[in-house]
C-alpha cells in the first residue's frame, strides 16, 4: 500500500509548490505596480526638470520592465490552478479507467 | 473495481482510490485501517489467504473479523451508476446530489477557479482600459502630475494589458482543459 503514501506526499509536494509560486507572482504584480508608481512619480519630477541622468536611466528601466513584471506575475499566480485542474483531470480519467 | 467474482463489492488487494465509489471521506475505509477495528486490513486479509478471508488463525485478524464479514462490507453505502462519474465530471452539469458525485465536484474546482480567474482578469482589463481612455481624453490638460486621477490612470494603463494577456491566455487553456476530458464511455 505505498500508493496512498506516495500520492499524498505529491499532493503535499504541489501544494507546497502552488503556494511559493503563488507568493512569487504577488511579490511581482506588487513590484510591477510599484514601478508604475515610480514611473509615475519620476515623470512628474521629470516634467519640473530636477531628474539627473541616473535616475532617468532608471525611471525608463521600470517603465521597460514593469509590463513583463506584472505579466509574470499574473502568470505565476495562475499556473498553479492550471496544475490543480490538470491532476483533477488525470485523477478523474483512472478512476474511470479503473471503474472500467 | 469488480472482483474476481464479479459483485461491486470493496477489493482489498487494490487501493481504495481506484475501486468504484470511493469517496473522499471514507479514504480511511481502507488505507487506514487501524484506526477503524471494525474492517480486517488488506494485509491481514492477504496473510489469511484468498479462501479464508474472514475467517483466519491470527487472533488479532480474527478479534477483527468477528464483527463484519469482509464479503458483507461494501465499499460505498450507495453505488452510483456506472456514468454517474461521467456525467457528473462532464462541464455545465449540476453535481452535488448523494449518489457520491460530491467527490467529483470538489475536485472540479481548480477548473471552476481558472474560469472564475480567466474572466475576472479579462473584465479586469477591460475597465482599466476603459478608464484609462476615459482619464485621458476627458483630463488631457490642466491636470497637475500627482493627481490621483492621473496616478489611477497610470495603474489602469499598467493593467491592462497583462491582465487582457493572461486572461486570455487563462480562458484558452481553461478551454483547452476541458477539450482533455476523459472520455465518455458508450453505455454511460
Amino acid at each position: 500500500m505505498s500508493a496512498p503514501f506516495n500520492a499524498g506526499r505529491d499532493e503535499v509536494r504541489l501544494r507546497r509548490a502552488a503556494i511559493t509560486t503563488w507568493i512569487i507572482g504577488g511579490c511581482l504584480v506588487v513590484g510591477g505596480l510599484t514601478m508604475v508608481w515610480f514611473e509615475r512619480a519620476g515623470e512628474s519630477v521629470s516634467g519640473s526638470g530636477d531628474l539627473d541622468q541616473t535616475a532617468a536611466q532608471i525611471l525608463w528601466s521600470m517603465q521597460v520592465m514593469q509590463l513583463p513584471v506584472l505579466v509574470a506575475g499574473l502568470v505565476a499566480l495562475v499556473f498553479p490552478l492550471f496544475l490543480f485542474a490538470l491532476r483533477s483531470r488525470r485523477a478523474s480519467s483512472s478512476r474511470e479507467t479503473s471503474a472500467e | 473495481m469488480p472482483t474476481d467474482s464479479g459483485d461491486d463489492r470493496f477489493d482489498p488487494r487494490y487501493d481504495a482510490r481506484f475501486q468504484r465509489g470511493y469517496r473522499e471521506g471514507v479514504e480511511d475505509f481502507a488505507v487506514g485501517v487501524s484506526q477503524d477495528d471494525s474492517v480486517p486490513s488488506a494485509d491481514a486479509v492477504d496473510r489469511a489467504g484468498p479462501g479464508s478471508r474472514a475467517r483466519t488463525a491470527d487472533p488479532v485478524v480474527r478479534a477483527r473479523t468477528d464483527e463484519p464479514d469482509l464479503a458483507e462490507v461494501t465499499f460505498a453505502q450507495e453505488w452510483p451508476e456506472p456514468g454517474a462519474y461521467v456525467w457528473a465530471a462532464a462541464p455545465g452539469i449540476e453535481s452535488g446530489d448523494a449518489d457520491g458525485s460530491e467527490v467529483v465536484a470538489a475536485r472540479m474546482w481548480p477548473m471552476v477557479a481558472l474560469w472564475c480567474v480567466g474572466i475576472g482578469l479579462l473584465l479586469l482589463g477591460v475597465a482599466a482600459l476603459m478608464v484609462g481612455i476615459q482619464v485621458n481624453l476627458t483630463m488631457s490638460g490642466g491636470v497637475p502630475g500627482d493627481s490621483p486621477i492621473l496616478i489611477i490612470s497610470a495603474y489602469a494603463w499598467a493593467l491592462a494589458q497583462p491582465a487582457l494577456l493572461v486572461g486570455l491566455v487563462t480562458l484558452v487553456g481553461a478551454i483547452a482543459l476541458q477539450m482533455i476530458r476523459p472520455q465518455h464511455r458508450a453505455d454511460a
